[in-house]
C-alpha cells in the first residue's frame, strides 16, 4: 500500500492534477524543452517542470519521442522523486494500444502497485511522442481530458526539438561530406584515400562497417576490397567475397540495413560502397543517402586523380622504348630488397645484360632496327621475370635485373636462359633477313659477393665486363676465388 | 579528493524504478572502501541495451563495467570491445559448467558469470492440484492433453482465475521470444549447434526445427491464444498470469518465484500459488536453454582495474544478498544465496534445470543472428496463430528467415581478426 493511498482504493483523489491548469503547465514544459540544446537535457528539463507540478500524485515522468524512420519511441528521459537521467527505453510503435496512436487518448495500466497513463503528444492526427506519468493511485477518468490537454501543450516542444534535431543532423551530414571532400582531395596514394573514405563512412554517418570495394577497369571484378569497423582499424580483406550483381543506382541490401552505394565516373564504374549495421541491426535513417551518394562522387573523383596520378608516375618512372623500370626507381628497388634480404638471411642477385656489338647492328640496319632489338630483348627478359623481380633498361643496350632469393646456381641457370632465349628471337627484317641478337651477362650475388648496393653492381658489371672479355655470348658469375666463373 | 568516475550500466529484468536505490545500496561497502570512486549508473531495458551499448561503441564512450547478455560474448568479443578478466581473478564454482564456458572466447575469459536464468514453466499450484500430478506434465502428450483440457473449460470472454486459459506464451518478434521458446524446439530434436557451425546453414527451415515448431503451433491451437494476447509485452504477461490469474502457466524465467522466496514481503507478488516446472520432454527428450547476464569491462575504460574489482564485488554476497531479494536474480556462483536458500524445493528444481541445460552456441555473430531467429519464429508464430498450417505458410517463412541468415553469414567478411 503506498502512503499516497492511504485508503487503499487505489482511486485516491489528485489534487494536483485536479486543480491545475495543465495547459499551461505543458506550454511550461514545452518552454524548458525548448530553452535548452536538443539533447535529452531538453526533455529532462520538461520533465522537472511537469513533476515539479504534479509533485504529490506522480512518482515518475517519462517522454518518449517517436523516431519516424524505424517507428520507435524513444525514452528520452526520465525523472523521479530521486532524480533523473536520461532516458533508454524503446518501445516499437506498433506495441502502443490504438488508443494512443490513433484516437489519441490516454492508454492507462496497472504495473505491479503502480499505475502508468500513457498520453499522446499528437501532431495532428498522429503522435510525435508520448508522455509518460507513473503514479500509486488510479488517474480517475474524469481527469484524463486535462492530462490531454498536457499531451497536447507538450507536443509543440517535442516538435520543435524534433526539426531541431532534423535541421542539426543534416548540417552534420553536410559537414561531413564537405570536410570528408576536402579532405579526400588532398591525399595523395590509392591505399591512404580508400581508408580515409571508409574510416569516414563509419565515423561520420555512424555505421557499424563501411566497406569498399575497388573495381579492376573491367567494371565488372573486384580488385581490392577495404573494410572499416567502428571503433577499429581498417582491414584489408584477404579473399573477396561474392558480391550480388552491382547496380548502378544506390540500393539496400535485402536482408540487412545496409546500402549499396556506386561509386562512378561517368559512365565506369570504379567500385562500390557498402554501408551496413549488420551488429547493432538499426535502420539507417533516410537523411543519409544523399550525403553517402555525395561522398560517393567525391570519392570517384579523388579515386580518379589518384589512377592518373599513379599512371603518371608509373609513365614517369618507365623506359619510354621498353617499358622497362628507368635506372633512378630500379636502384630504390635495389636498395629496399637488399634490406629485405638481410632480414630474411637470404641471397639476391643482380643480373646484368648487354647487347653484343649493338653498335653494328644501329650502323648496318639504322636505328629503328636497333631500337626494334632492344624491344625484343626487353620483352624476353620480362619473359624471364618471377614475381618480385624487377628489370631496368640501365641505358643503351644494357639492362639490370633484380631477382631475390637467388642462388648462385639460379643465377646461372636464369642467364644461361637469357642468353638462349635472346639468341631465338631474331628480328626479321621488311626484306626477310634476319638480325641475330647476341647478349652477355654478368651476375653477382648480395651479401656473399657484395656487402651494399654500390659494391653488388661494381661486381655485377665487372661480371658482365669479362664475360665480354671471354668472347661475348656467355655469362659469368662473380667469385672471389677465380674472381669470375665463365658459363655459357 | 580526485575522484574516478565509473561509467556502469545494468539491464535489471524486473526491479523498474528502483534499482538506482537498490544499487546504490548493494554497493555501499564497495565503495566506503574506495572513496575516491564515483558511480555513474545507467539503467537500461532489455529491449533497447543492445542498440544503445553498439551506440556507446561507435562513439567511443561505453560504460566501463557493464551487464551483458551471455549471448552477447563472442560478439562482442569479436568486436574487440571486450577486455579479458585479469589474471588471478577467481570466483566461486559456477553453478553449472556451461556457465564458465559462456565466459571463455578462443580459451580467454572475457567477462564474470554473474546471473543465470532458464526458462520453464511456472505452474499455478492451485490449478494442478488434484488434477494433474507433475509427472503427468512431464512429457509433450501429457502437458498438451491437460491444457486441451483446460481450454476446453476455460472462460474466453472474460479473464477469470478459476476457468484460466491454459499457457501464456508471448509471440512477439523480440529475443526474449526465442529465449522462451527454443527450449521447445530443442526437446523437439533442433540440432541448433551442429547446425549454426555449417557454411550455409539451415537453421528454422532444418528438419530437425519442425517438431517443435507443429508442437508450438498445436500449443498456440489449443490455447485459444489471439493477436491481442500474443503480442503482450512479457511484463504484462506476467502480471495477467502473477496478479490476474489469467493463465494456469506461463513460460518464462521463474523471477517471481525466486523474489517470493526471499522476500515475502515484496511489493509485488504472486496472487496465486506457483511452481516451477521443467520443459515437458519431447520426442528428443528433456532440455531447456540457460542463459543469463555476464560482467564485463570495456577494451576503452581508463579504469579497467577498479571495474574489475567492482564486478568481483558485485559477483559476491553481499551485494547479491541485497540483489536478488528485489530482482528475482539467481547468482551463477556458488555459495551465499546458494547456500542459504538452495534446499527450497523450488530453487532445487531450478538448480537441477540449470545444470541440464545448455547454452546457445558460441558464434561471433550471434548477437545478430538471434534478433533475425527470434523475428522469424514469431513470423511463423503469427502465422500459426493465424491458423496457416505449418506447411502452408510456416516453413516458407522460415526458409526466408534461412536465406536471410545465410545472406548475413555471407556479408559477415569481417569475421577474421582486425588489429586496432
Amino acid at each position: 500500500m503506498s502512503p499516497r493511498d492511504p485508503s487503499g482504493t487505489g482511486m485516491a483523489t489528485m489534487v494536483q492534477v485536479e486543480s491545475q491548469d495543465l495547459s499551461a503547465l505543458g506550454n511550461r514544459a514545452a518552454i524548458a524543452m525548448c530553452s535548452t540544446d536538443t539533447s535529452y537535457r531538453s526533455f529532462l528539463a520538461a520533465c522537472k517542470t511537469i513533476l515539479e507540478g504534479l509533485h504529490d500524485d506522480v512518482e515518475q515522468v517519462r517522454i518518449y519521442l517517436l523516431d519516424p524512420v524505424d517507428r520507435m519511441l524513444r525514452e528520452e528521459a526520465v525523472v523521479d522523486h530521486f532524480g533523473g537521467q536520461e532516458g533508454s527505453d524503446l518501445i516499437p510503435l506498433y506495441q502502443l494500444s490504438e488508443e494512443v496512436t490513433t484516437k489519441l487518448v490516454g492508454s492507462q495500466h496497472h504495473m505491479g502497485d503502480q499505475w502508468e497513463i500513457l498520453v499522446p503528444l499528437p501532431v495532428e492526427t498522429q503522435i510525435a511522442g508520448v508522455l509518460a506519468l507513473v503514479s500509486y493511485q488510479k488517474f480517475p477518468p474524469h481527469l484524463e481530458e486535462r492530462i490531454l490537454r498536457l499531451g497536447r501543450s507538450l507536443a509543440l516542444g517535442a516538435l520543435y526539438v524534433r526539426r531541431s534535431r532534423e535541421a542539426e543532423r543534416s548540417m552534420q551530414l553536410l559537414k561531413a561530406v564537405t570536410d570528408t571532400s576536402a579532405k579526400l582531395q588532398g591525399l595523395e596514394g590509392r591505399t591512404i584515400l580508400l581508408e580515409n573514405f571508409v574510416t569516414t563512412a563509419v565515423e561520420a554517418f555512424g555505421f557499424d562497417r563501411a566497406t569498399i570495394f575497388v573495381l579492376d577497369d573491367d567494371g565488372v571484378n573486384v580488385k581490392s576490397a577495404l573494410c572499416a569497423r567502428a571503433g577499429f582499424g581498417v582491414l584489408q580483406l584477404p579473399e573477396i567475397p561474392e558480391l550480388p550483381p552491382l547496380a548502378d543506382q544506390p540500393a539496400p541490401h535485402p536482408h540487412l540495413p545496409g546500402l549499396w552505394i556506386p561509386i562512378r565516373m561517368g559512365s565506369r564504374r570504379l567500385g562500390v560502397l557498402f554501408v551496413d549495421n549488420i551488429y547493432s541491426l538499426e535502420a539507417p535513417s533516410r537523411d543519409v543517402l544523399q550525403p553517402l551518394v555525395d561522398l560517393a562522387s567525391q570519392a570517384a573523383l579523388a579515386l580518379e586523380n589518384a589512377r592518373l596520378i599513379e599512371r603518371l608516375r608509373e609513365t614517369a618512372l618507365r623506359d619510354d622504348l621498353t617499358g622497362l623500370y628507368r635506372s633512378g626507381y630500379f636502384l630504390e628497388r635495389v636498395r629496399e630488397e637488399l634490406a629485405n634480404s638481410r632480414r630474411r638471411k637470404d641471397s639476391t642477385g643482380l643480373v646484368m645484360v648487354d647487347l653484343d656489338h649493338f653498335k653494328l647492328i644501329n650502323d648496318t640496319y639504322g636505328h629503328p632496327v636497333g631500337d626494334e632489338v632492344l624491344i625484343r630483348v626487353a620483352d624476353r627478359i620480362r619473359q624471364n621475370l618471377r614475381v618480385g623481380d624487377t628489370a631496368c633498361r640501365k641505358g643503351g643496350d644494357e639492362f639490370i635485373v633484380l631477382v631475390p632469393n637467388l642462388t648462385a646456381d639460379q643465377g646461372g641457370r636464369m642467364a644461361q636462359r637469357l642468353i638462349e632465349e635472346i639468341r631465338a628471337s631474331p628480328v626479321e627484317l621488311p626484306d626477310g633477313r634476319q638480325v641475330e641478337i647476341g647478349v652477355s651477362v654478368g651476375v653477382a650475388l648480395f651479401p656473399i659477393h657484395a656487402g651494399n648496393w654500390q659494391d653488388l653492381w661494381s661486381r655485377a658489371d665487372e661480371a658482365l665486363y669479362q664475360a665480354k672479355q671471354a668472347g661475348r655470348g656467355c655469362w659469368s658469375l662473380w667469385s672471389t676465388q677465380s674472381r669470375l666463373s665463365l658459363g655459357g | 579528493m580526485a575522484k574516478d568516475t565509473l561509467k556502469v550500466w545494468i539491464m535489471p529484468t524486473q526491479v523498474g524504478s528502483r534499482t538506482g536505490k537498490l544499487f546504490t545500496r548493494a554497493v555501499a561497502t564497495f565503495r566506503k572502501a574506495h572513496p575516491s570512486l564515483s558511480l555513474e549508473l545507467r539503467v537500461l531495458p532489455w529491449s533497447n541495451a543492445w542498440a544503445e551499448l553498439m551506440r556507446a561503441y561507435k562513439r567511443g564512450d561505453p560504460p566501463d563495467l557493464v551487464q551483458i547478455g551471455s549471448t552477447w560474448m563472442g560478439t562482442l568479443t569479436h568486436l574487440g570491445h571486450l577486455a579479458p578478466v585479469p589474471d588471478g581473478m577467481e570466483t566461486r564454482a559456477a553453478v553449472a559448467p556451461w556457465i564458465d564456458e559462456c565466459v571463455q572466447v578462443n580459451g580467454k575469459r572475457m567477462a564474470l558469470p554473474w546471473v543465470v536464468e532458464c526458462s520453464g514453466l511456472i505452474a499455478r499450484s492451485d490449478i494442478l492440484d488434484g488434477a494433474v500430478s507433475e509427472s503427468g506434465l512431464a512429457t509433450w502428450d501429457g502437458f498438451l492433453s491437460f491444457c486441451r483440457e483446460l481450454g476446453e473449460n476455460a472462460n474466453k470472454q472474460e479473464i477469470d482465475p478459476r476457468r484460466p486459459l491454459p499457457v501464456g506464451i508471448t509471440c512477439r518478434p523480440e529475443p526474449v521470444t526465442l529465449h522462451n521458446l527454443a527450449p521447445w524446439l530443442l526437446t523437439g530434436g533442433w540440432k541448433l549447434g551442429e547446425l549454426l557451425a555449417e557454411e550455409n546453414p539451415r537453421l528454422l527451415s532444418h528438419p530437425s526445427a519442425r517438431p517443435g515448431l507443429e508442437y508450438l503451433g498445436e500449443l498456440l491451437r489449443v490455447n485459444r491464444t489471439d493477436e491481442d494476447s500474443g503480442a503482450i509485452q512479457p511484463y504484462r504477461l506476467a502480471m495477467d498470469f502473477y496478479q490476474e490469474g489469467r493463465f494456469a502457466f506461463l513460460i518464462g524465467n521463474p523471477w517471481m518465484i525466486v523474489r517470493n522466496l526471499i522476500d515475502p514481503t515484496a511489493s509485488v507478488e504472486s496472487r496465486w500459488p506457483v511452481t516451477y516446472l521443467p520443459i515437458p520432454a519431447g520426442p528428443a527428450g528433456s532440455a531447456t536453454r540457460g542463459g543469463g547476464s555476464v560482467l564485463a569491462v570495456s577494451t576503452r575504460s581508463s579504469h579497467q582495474e577498479l571495474a574489475w574489482k567492482l564486478a568481483r564485488h558485485m559477483c559476491g554476497s553481499t551485494f547479491m544478498d541485497v540483489w536478488c531479494q528485489s530482482s528475482g536474480d539467481v547468482p551463477a556462483h556458488l555459495g551465499g544465496f546458494w547456500s542459504r536458500h538452495g534446499d527450497h524445493p523450488e530453487l532445487q528444481k531450478i538448480r537441477h534445470a540449470l545444470e541440464a541445460a545448455r547454452n546457445y552456441p558460441p558464434h561471433p555473430m550471434w548477437a545478430t543472428l538471434e534478433r533475425v531467429l527470434a523475428r522469424g519464429l514469431s513470423d511463423i508464430l503469427w502465422s500459426l496463430l493465424a491458423g496457416d498450417s505449418l506447411d502452408e505458410n510456416g516453413m516458407a517463412i522460415a526458409a526466408t528467415v534461412d536465406e536471410e541468415i545465410q545472406s548475413i553469414l555471407q556479408t559477415g567478411w569481417d569475421r577474421i581478426k582486425v588489429v586496432p
